[in-house]
């Protein structure tokens, strides 16, 4: 696996390419695995807890959620093809998600108006990887509710569908 | 045709227009790529023999021809046609069942010869012969598989599945209602009333019969919710729950079926209140939940007052006082079940009690209903799509091959909305050149004119609903997502509507494959 020191993975909605040299290279090739479908985390509870259960988001506060080792995603996954759903944001807004080893991108993953009721979108989301490009240890994902006011939460669900290695 | 590898390196792939100009051309060089085998039928023991008494089903001790169909690939969305003729041959191996019996292939070599629509091994004179023994029937519900492998311009290898029959001790081979008594086991409808009997004279009750209805609808108990909503009111069939009926406990065991029913605008009730669970069904009430059933979710007033001529059977029957034309003698137009009676005839459903008779007010018995249900929702005991199917293993290390972006399926046209709480199957590898050795794919999933708020979760087959989703909506709402789906043994997926009442139209685009 080719190693850059400034290599960047895409989000699927906004695209992301930074590099140094000559020609953009992502990481990979990666193939595909598929897990049961199973619900990653839900900030409305419903049995879930801790890390991947309630409080809903804080718009502005950045809060990580784990994913390897759970639902059958294991450590070493390079990248999980998630989906998305936001529920009751209070203020109109986006969701940003990017790996937890990374700053806060530019892109984001799916944009709503306030109150909308339940609005879903797929994402194969990448893991924080080291410089190696190997899965750090315990690799979580990073989610933030932007608004353009200050203020206000949205409750977030995570469902998972398969990985990529 | 392939399509591309993520990776970057070439395979073969044409972009859609080029390959309808060859088609065109009816030069298709390299057709054979193109074409595609499905599973269509299976007939098992057929005939009469020396070692078998023909009567259409597997059954201890006899050694029975057992024929598989299979279809070339049709048109793809695409307007590609498969034109070359296929020469296949099959294998059969690895009969195996419950252990404590015998399962013997006798002659594990079949010949189809030339394939060039859909083609019965029974056809080119050469099929399978298997036996199965047991000094001791190991389960009531007793299957086998086999696999097939076929050989040749297409090769294709299938599980097929052989119910075992005799499985009631009540219920002899001569009885008319064997098979499909079987048929109800096999397709998880009811099992018996006791570990080897299935009491065919007794008469079920409005709440077993609304458990049987609602399996019978949903493909199998695992596919019904346990809440949900009926006209705006919410239902919880668990403990500590909330049931819309006043005779209906949250916890009774008819619960989720009976609610369930009137999502679907069925109506078990005796009253819009009550179920009266434990009291029988009369022919008359048997006719009526069926013909409900099968225009779901339109209610009662979708089952047309007059009808025909049918384009299958050619029957037709008009209810209406003013112009009567009935085919029961005993169900007359002013009968409040007429139109249900003659809708399930003209549909070849039911053929009556004796000769033009229906019996109305006769209590229908265990033995009678199997009539109702196999014939109303189509179950059958041998062929592909027999909803006792596997989970698919775990895709692993698939590539991604990308297509240029093709529908697979759009409920508005032919129109079949899926109803709130159902679950359809969408068959995509074969489709928009998705092979049938493809995994996952990669689709978006569009929803449009759904009755009422919910989400659709979309699913691999041969597992029930999890517990997630994949978009939501709200009602008149169209919109759409794209996801991962890994596809079921069959190359398909399922749909599920979890949405409160009314139906959901959907479309899958798909834009890739992973194999």
């Amino acid at each position: 696996m080719t190693t850059k020191t400034t290599l960047r993975l895409m989000l699927l909605v906004g695209v992301l390419v930074v590099v140094s040299t000559a020609h953009a290279q992502g990481a990979g090739p990666y193939n595909f695995y598929s897990v049961t479908p199973c619900r990653l985390a839900d900030t409305r509870g419903f049995g879930f807890s801790g890390l991947s259960g309630p409080p809903a988001l804080s718009a502005g506060s950045p809060r990580n959620f784990p994913i390897a080792g759970l639902c059958g995603v294991p450590a070493d996954a390079k990248a999980a093809a998630l989906n998305v759903t936001v529920v009751s944001p209070a203020l109109e807004g986006f969701i940003k998600i990017w790996p937890s080893n990374q700053s806060l991108p530019a892109v984001s993953t799916i944009n709503f108006a306030a109150g909308e009721p339940a609005i879903a979108n797929g994402a194969i989301v990448p893991m924080a990887l080291d410089l190696q490009g190997n899965t750090i240890a315990d690799p979580q994902i990073s989610v933030v509710y932007g608004t353009a006011v200050p203020g206000g939460t949205a409750d977030l669900i995570l469902d998972v569908t398969g990985f990529f290695k | 045709m392939r399509g591309v590898n993520s990776a970057g390196s070439p395979r073969k792939w044409v972009a859609r227009g080029a390959l309808l100009m060859v088609v065109a051309s009816a030069a298709i060089a390299s057709g054979g790529c193109q074409c595609q085998l499905f599973p269509q039928a299976l007939a098992v023991d057929p005939a009469l023999s020396a070692l078998s008494d023909g009567d259409l089903l597997f059954e201890p001790g006899e050694t029975v021809a057992v024929e598989p169909s299979w279809v070339k690939a049709r048109v793809t969305r695409g307007g590609f046609l498969c034109t070359t003729n296929l020469v296949e041959t099959g294998t059969a191996a690895s009969l195996t069942g419950p252990p404590g019996a015998d399962y013997t292939i006798t002659d594990s070599a079949a010949d189809y010869g030339i394939i060039s629509g859909s083609k019965s091994c029974a056809a080119a004179g050469n099929c399978y012969a298997m036996a199965v023994s047991a000094a001791k029937r190991p389960l009531q519900h007793w299957d086998t598989i086999f696999t097939e492998t076929l050989h040749g311009t297409v090769p294709r290898t299938k599980t097929w599945t052989l119910h075992v029959g005799d499985s009631f001790t009540d219920v002899p081979r001569s009885s008319p209602f064997y098979k499909k008594i079987e048929t109800l086991l096999h397709n998880g409808i009811t099992g018996g009333c006791t570990p080897t009997e299935y009491c065919p004279g007794q008469n079920p009750s409005r709440g077993e019969m609304a458990i049987f209805i609602a399996r019978a609808i949903a493909g199998g108990d695992a596919n019904l919710p346990s809440a949900g909503i009926v006209d705006g009111s919410a239902y919880n069939c668990t403990a500590g729950g909330i049931s819309l009926f006043t005779d209906v406990a949250p916890t009774d065991p008819y619960c989720k079926h009976v609610h369930y029913l009137a999502t679907q605008n069925v109506m078990l009730g005796c009253s819009p209140t009550s179920l009266c669970p434990s009291a029988n069904v009369d022919r008359d009430e048997m006719a009526g939940f069926i013909a409900e059933a099968i225009v779901r979710p339109g209610g009662e007033t979708a089952v047309p007052l007059a009808y025909g001529p049918d384009p299958v059977t050619g029957l037709s029957y008009s209810c209406d006082a003013g112009s009567p034309d009935t085919h029961f003698t005993d169900v007359s137009a002013s009968d409040p079940f007429c139109k249900d009676v003659h809708y399930l005839w003209a549909k070849g459903i039911i053929t009556g009690c004796a000769g033009d008779q229906y019996c109305p007010t006769v209590d229908l018995t265990r033995e009678a209903m199997s009539e109702f249900l196999v014939n109303a929702f189509a179950l059958k005991l041998y062929g592909p799509g027999t909803p006792i199917a596997l989970p698919p293993p775990p895709v692993v290390n698939a590539p991604f091959f990308a297509l240029a972006p093709c529908r697979v399926i759009d409920t508005r046209n032919p129109d079949l909305a899926l109803a709130a709480g159902a679950t359809r199957n969408v068959t995509v590898a074969g489709q928009c050149e998705i092979p049938l050795s493809a995994k996952a794919v990669s689709i978006n999933v569009t929803v449009t004119q759904p009755a009422a708020a919910g989400n659709l979760v979309v699913f691999p087959a041969g597992i029930p609903p999890p517990a997630t989703s994949t978009i939501n909506y709200r009602a008149g709402q169209t919109r759409a997502n794209n996801a991962i789906i890994q596809l079921g043994s069959n190359g398909d997926i399922q749909v599920f509507a979890n949405q409160g009442a009314g139906t959901v139209h959907f479309i899958v685009d798909v834009n890739g494959y992973y194999e």
